[in-house]
C-alpha cells in the first residue's frame, strides 16, 4: 500500500476501496448463492439416512432396492455438500476476508488523512462534502457486510 | 449580565480547584448514571472524534470501569443505554446514545436515528481531548507520522494540532448543522467535555483557553464556533474538564508517552461535578 501523499492520490484511493466495495457485495451476494446448495445437500445426507432408519425400525423396512437408492443419495449428496463447501465456499470466503480487510484498512487511513489533505489542497467546501458521504459509506470493522 | 463565558470559566476554575483539593469535595451528593433500562425520556446524544473517549466517559459516567479492566477498543457501531442520573434524591431518565466518530455506515445510521428529521435529543455531550485522540490503527498512524515529517519535526505537539485540526473540522459540522437547523432540531443544551485531563493537568488553562472563548487575543477555531453557537441559537452551553480512566497515552510509536497526572480520588471528583451538571441541564429542561 503506497503513502498518501496529497489530494490526488487520496481520490484515487478512494476510488479503488469503492471498487472493493462494490467486489465484496458481489461476493456476498454469491456466496449467498451457493449456500443454499450446500445447505440442501447436507440436508439431504442427514435426512434420507434418517428416514431409511425409521421406516426399519417401524415396519418391515424399505426393500433392498430402495435402501441401495437412498442410501447413494445421501453419499452423494454428502460429497456434493463437501465439494461445495471446500471447492467453492471457503476460497471464496476465504477472498472476502482478505478483500474486505484490505478495504477497511484502507478507509481508515483516509479517515484519519481526510482533514489533512483537504486543508493542505485547499479542497472547495462541495469536493469536501462529496468526500465525506463517501466516506460515509463504509463500514468501520469487518464483518457489517455479511 | 455577566458574559456568559466568565459564567463558563469560572464554573471550570471551580472545578478545577475542588480536584486540586481547595474547593467542595467529590461528597456533594454524588451524582452518576446507573445502567438500568426504563422508558426513552431525555434522549442525550454523545458525540466527538474516534478516540476521544466517548465510550470510555460513558462507562465512567455509569461507574462501569473497576481498576484492572480491559482497555477499550474502537467502536464498530452505535452504543444505547437507557441509564437513570441519580443525585442525592433526584433521579431522571436518560437514553445515551454514543455516536460513533468515523464516517462510515454506522454513523450514519446512529445520526439518522438520534438527531435528523423528526429524531432530536435534548442534549449533546460532545466530548474532545485536546489533542489526545487515539489512533486505532498502524496504518493509520504511519500516514500520520508521513504526513507531519514532510511538513517538519514529529513531536506530540505536532500530533496534537493534527487532532486539534480534525477535532474543530468535526465540530463545525456538528455546529453548521445545528445552527442551520438540519440537525437535533429539538436540543435544548451542548455539554463540550474535554475528556483526557489527567495526561495534560499541568496544561489545564492552556486547554481551558483553547475550548472557552475568551479574552478576545487569539481564539482558536473551536472557541470561534463555540462562540457561533452562543450568538445563533438559544442553547445552555458549557464546557467542563474531565478524565475517565487513567491509562496512559502515546502520540505515535516512537514518541514518549505520557501518563496520568491525577489519582482515583480526583478523577472521582470531576466524574461527580460533570454528573452533577447533567443533572441540572437535564432537569432544566424538564421543568420549563
Ligand atoms: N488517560 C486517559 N485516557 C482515556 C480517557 N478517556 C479515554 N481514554 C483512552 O482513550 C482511548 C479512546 O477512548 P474511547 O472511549 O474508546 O474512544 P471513543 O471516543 O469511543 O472512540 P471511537 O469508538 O473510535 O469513536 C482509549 O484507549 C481510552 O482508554 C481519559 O479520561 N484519560
Ligand atoms: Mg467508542
Amino acid at each position: 500500500m503506497g503513502a498518501i501523499d496529497g489530494g490526488a492520490a487520496f481520490l484515487r484511493m478512494l476510488t479503488a476501496a469503492e471498487r472493493r466495495l462494490a467486489v465484496l457485495r458481489a461476493l456476498t451476494a454469491r456466496r449467498r448463492r451457493v449456500r443454499r446448495p450446500r445447505i440442501a445437500s447436507a440436508a439431504l445426507a442427514v435426512l434420507i439416512p434418517a428416514v431409511l432408519a425409521l421406516a426399519a425400525a417401524t415396519g418391515d423396512g424399505p426393500g433392498g432396492v430402495l435402501l441401495a437408492v437412498g442410501l447413494s443419495i445421501a453419499v452423494l449428496s454428502l460429497a456434493a455438500c463437501a465439494a461445495l463447501l471446500l471447492l467453492v465456499e471457503r476460497p471464496l470466503n476465504r477472498r472476502f476476508a482478505v478483500e474486505e480487510h484490505a478495504m477497511i484498512e484502507e478507509v481508515n487511513r483516509m479517515r484519519e488523512l481526510f482533514t489533512h489533505v483537504a486543508e493542505r489542497d485547499r479542497w472547495e467546501e462541495r469536493l469536501k462534502g462529496s468526500v465525506r458521504e463517501r466516506l460515509s459509506r463504509f463500514p468501520v470493522e469487518g464483518g457489517s457486510l455479511r | 449580565m455577566p458574559d456568559v463565558w466568565e459564567n463558563t470559566r469560572s464554573r471550570w476554575e471551580s472545578v478545577r480547584h475542588a480536584v486540586d483539593g481547595g474547593g467542595p469535595g467529590a461528597a456533594v451528593g454524588a451524582a452518576t448514571l446507573h445502567g438500568r433500562l426504563g422508558l426513552s425520556v431525555n434522549p442525550i446524544a454523545v458525540t466527538g472524534e474516534a478516540g476521544a473517549g466517548k465510550s470510555v466517559l460513558y462507562d465512567a459516567l455509569t461507574q462501569a470501569i473497576r481498576t484492572g479492566d480491559g482497555d477499550s477498543s474502537r467502536s464498530p457501531d452505535i452504543e444505547k443505554h437507557a441509564t437513570v442520573l441519580r443525585s442525592g434524591s433526584r433521579r431522571t431518565r436518560a437514553a445515551v446514545t454514543v455516536i460513533p466518530g468515523q464516517l462510515s455506515t454506522q454513523r450514519e445510521r446512529a445520526l439518522h436515528d438520534t438527531m435528523r428529521g423528526a429524531a432530536s435529543p435534548q442534549g449533546i455531550v460532545h466530548v474532545v481531548c485536546w489533542g489526545h485522540n487515539r489512533i486505532w490503527q498502524r496504518g493509520a498512524q504511519r500516514d500520520v507520522h508521513d504526513a507531519l515529517a514532510a511538513d517538519g519535526v514529529v513531536d506530540q505537539e505536532a500530533v496534537r494540532d493534527w487532532h486539534l485540526r480534525k477535532e474543530a473540522a468535526d465540530f463545525r459540522l456538528l455546529v453548521d448543522a445545528i445552527i442551520d437547523g438540519q440537525l437535533a432540531t429539538r436540543l435544548r443544551w451542548l455539554v463540550v467535555v474535554v475528556s483526557k485531563t489527567d495526561l495534560f493537568w499541568d496544561r489545564l488553562d492552556e486547554a481551558r483557553d483553547h475550548y472557552i472563548p475568551g479574552p478576545p487575543r487569539r481564539e482558536s477555531p473551536f472557541a470561534a464556533l463555540l462562540r457561533d453557537l452562543e450568538n445563533e441559537t438559544s442553547l445552555r452551553l458549557s464546557v467542563l474538564p474531565m478524565a475517565s480512566r487513567l491509562i496512559r497515552h502515546q502520540f505515535l510509536p516512537g514518541l514518549p508517552a505520557g501518563t496520568s497526572q491525577l489519582d482515583d480520588t480526583q478523577i472521582g471528583a470531576l466524574r461527580t461535578h460533570l454528573g452533577q451538571e447533567l443533572q441540572t441541564l437535564i432537569t432544566q429542561r424538564n421543568e420549563d
